[in-house]
């Protein structure tokens, strides 16, 4: 079966290459100019004035806007856990590739668990435009301190995990 | 009257911790286990990977701790930024919002 798939997938390489890279790329860097310039510069403010109605408007409508705006990563990851194992059995990889099964760990550890609960919060229950629409403002304040604390420790890990799986990725790293 | 965010330096300490020792330790196992399980490494298991996992843990939580704390203005300078009591009508965006039809 697995010799069979890897005949198909064999002269296809490179094309499942092409679009690997490039939908990494996309979940890589997609988010990182609205996260660095909006939303964390106007959550300091709000940690720092938290009283500040102005500043809690630009908060609110910055993080309902960075739900919409995650919606070109959240299209890209799954296209990445498509290509990756199509990549695995077309490029005949094995677990003696170092490189490749700390890059598969890291994947399935670290980034699978954050990226399903971003989901939730940026489209599903969590979605700030959705708990905005119920009228309920206690469960809206609620979901905004949510995401503040996913945002606050899944950062410190996934923007690490992400380069770290480009470099082994690029450098075929071997101990 | 609007809920206090109940974020603080302790909390974040715990978290980086927990985070950190998660992190490590979860991908060391799997990666060990792959190697020795599939291919009969047993390097995995010398004292320099250990070693490394055991001053690795502690590092990256404080490395961990101190991302969390900038990023939640607890501390830093901040002067690049600035807080000027402004009011703008904030545009809204509806992706499913239907145009009204043409006349």
């Amino acid at each position: 079966m697995i010799d069979a798939l890897r005949e198909l997938l064999g002269p296809w390489y490179l094309y499942i290459k092409f679009v690997h890279v490039t939908f990494v790329m996309v979940w890589v860097f997609s988010t990182a100019h609205a996260y660095a310039y909006y939303v964390v510069p106007v959550f300091k403010a709000w940690r720092r004035n938290p009283e500040d109605e102005d500043v809690i408007e630009l908060r609110d409508w910055v993080m309902e806007r960075f739900d919409q705006g995650v919606i070109m990563e959240h299209v890209a990851y799954p296209i990445i856990l498509i290509t990756g194992p199509l990549l695995f059995i077309a490029g005949g990889w094995n677990s003696s590739s170092d490189w490749l099964m700390l890059k598969l760990a890291i994947v399935v550890l670290i980034t699978l668990p954050i990226e399903i609960l971003d989901y939730h919060l940026s489209h599903f229950g969590g979605a700030k435009a959705n708990i905005r629409a119920t009228g309920d403002k206690e469960a809206y304040e609620a979901g905004i301190h949510l995401h503040w604390y996913f945002l606050l420790y899944s950062s410190p890990v996934i923007m690490p995990a992400a380069l770290l799986i480009v470099f082994l990725a690029i450098t075929k790293f071997s101990f | 009257m609007r809920a206090k965010f109940s974020g603080n330096p302790a909390r974040y300490r715990l978290a980086s911790t927990v985070i950190s020792a998660y992190s490590v330790l979860s991908v060391y196992a799997a990666f060990a286990l792959i190697k020795w399980g599939l291919q009969d490494e047993t390097w995995v298991f010398g004292w320099k990977p250990l070693l490394i996992v055991a001053v690795l843990i502690p590092l990256y939580a404080r490395f961990c701790y101190r991302w969390m704390m900038r990023t939640d203005a607890q501390y830093g300078s901040g002067s690049s930024w600035q807080l000027v009591a402004t009011k703008v009508k904030l545009p809204e965006f509806n992706p499913r919002k239907k145009k009204a039809p043409s006349q």
